[in-house]
């Protein structure tokens, strides 16, 4: 469902398994050419679901994990997103892998991915200014724009608000259900058990915030430091007992 | 790890903190828009905000300017009738009210529905109108109802565009405050 103004263009759209809430605003956000920015941004997200589901038998990555498919025959979105997934393994340190559970699985990559190429989809088309939530996933471009983040221990709350008057801000928030985490304390057979409720990275790119923000939470007490040191990265995050703590960055 | 000192490409975000229970504002002023982004605002440097006060008694009475006498509502407000789901595409004038309903969320206790009222484009307050009655769950209720209207609208009070939490799915989604922001619709 779309809601519009002369000046404002929302919508609301169910893919990849999850929910995502399109806010367009600037003098241009109700034309058709706008409009016709949402339903390329719509498709981008269906197309990246038909691609990259590892759900989905005949998704061009499972074709490619089970063989019947060759890199080369994949769509280009494909080396470049399992490229990405190399360069934020590395950046990580393993934390974040597409690899953390065996088999080829990119997907905690490919939704930040996904969103901040649908977000730039509709910037290009002339917005002022873009917030598109993927999943709880953030890319905003342009301003100005207040988002909370949620309160992972009580719901309902915001544990903070964040304000970005202008330029690229990116917001993703980690908890226990994030996929690409590959450390698993050889105890449980789990990914280590976290002393953080949540934790949320900013940058300016969603395709970097999403995977830092999911190998920052594995991490766990080692988040903080790896993320003061991060360039282009603060944090700020809620710890199980409720505590927050957050990059240096991150406040004043 | 190397001990060079972190380099801040983001040096240009100016952040500010107030902190209380509920809410903690930052600010980050990008002064540089990338290219090809969309056309850069001037910067809008917002005042800075103390955090919107909780049902406590001992919060402070000067936060959250912006959103007006918002607390002095929540619990005030007791709509027992069916919700009129106003849900106009225009955006709101000033000083008209109307009434959102919230999907029904499935909690512990049982089903919740709250219905938000609005005054231009504030939340003025947030109403229960599906509560588990019977029982336990009466008194558990009996101090959930009143949290959820506060918190409802304090998030809202708060004026934010949108949230973001621990990745949630379609079905999650529907209990999210995100999904409340998306059905307010402005």
């Amino acid at each position: 469902m779309s809601e519009e103004s002369t000046t404002r263009l929302r919508h609301v759209e169910d893919a990849m398994g999850t929910v995502f809430s399109f806010d367009v605003r600037g003098p241009e956000a109700g034309t058709p050419r706008s409009r016709a920015a949402l339903e390329a941004a719509v498709a981008s997200l269906h197309r990246a679901d038909e691609v990259f589901s590892a759900y989905r038998g005949d998704s061009q990555l499972s074709r490619l994990v089970r063989g019947d498919l060759g890199l080369a025959d994949c769509d280009p979105e494909v080396r470049e997103v399992l490229a990405l997934c190399d360069d934020a393994e590395r950046l990580t340190d393993g934390w974040f892998s597409a690899r953390y559970a065996g088999p080829l699985d990119p997907t905690g990559l490919v939704k930040g991915w996904a969103v901040e190429r649908a977000a730039r989809m509709m910037a290009s088309a002339g917005a002022d200014a873009v917030c598109l939530n993927g999943g709880g996933d953030i890319q905003l471009l342009g301003g100005p724009w207040r988002v909370g983040i949620a309160h992972p221990l009580r719901p309902g709350e915001l544990a903070t608000v964040v304000e970005a008057a202008s330029g690229e801000l990116a917001i993703a928030t980690s908890g226990p259900a994030e996929r690409g985490c590959h450390i698993l304390d050889p105890r449980t057979g789990m990914p280590p058990e976290s002393a953080l409720a949540s934790i949320t990275v900013v940058s300016r790119s969603l395709t970097d915030a999403d995977t830092w923000a999911t190998a920052a939470f594995a991490m766990g007490d080692r988040a903080r430091d790896w993320l003061e040191r991060l360039p282009g990265a603060e944090a700020f995050a809620v710890t199980a007992d409720g505590a927050t703590w957050q990059t240096t960055g991150f406040g004043s | 790890m190397s001990t060079v000192k972190k380099k801040h490409p983001l040096r240009r975000m100016v952040l500010c903190t107030a902190a209380t229970v509920s809410g903690i504002v930052l600010m980050l002023a990008l002064k540089q828009p990338a290219p090809g982004t969309a056309a850069a605002t001037a910067p809008v440097q917002v005042g800075a905000v103390a955090g919107s006060p909780t049902a406590s008694a001992a919060a402070t009475g000067s936060a959250a300017a912006s959103a007006g006498s918002v607390q002095g509502s929540a619990s005030a407000s007791a709509p027992a009738s069916a919700p009129s789901a106003a849900k106009s595409s225009a955006p709101a004038a000033a000083n008209v009210t109307r009434s959102v309903t919230g999907d029904t969320a499935q909690t512990q206790y049982g089903p919740v529905q709250v219905e938000i009222t609005m005054t231009g484009t504030k939340i003025t307050a947030a109403t229960a109108l599906q509560h588990p009655t019977g029982g336990q769950s009466d008194q558990i209720n009996a101090n959930a109802v009143p949290k959820l209207n506060q918190e409802a609208v304090t998030a809202q009070s708060a004026s934010i565009d949108a949230v973001s939490g621990a990745s949630y799915t379609s079905a999650g989604y529907k209990q999210s405050l995100q999904s409340a922001l998306d059905k307010a619709g402005v």
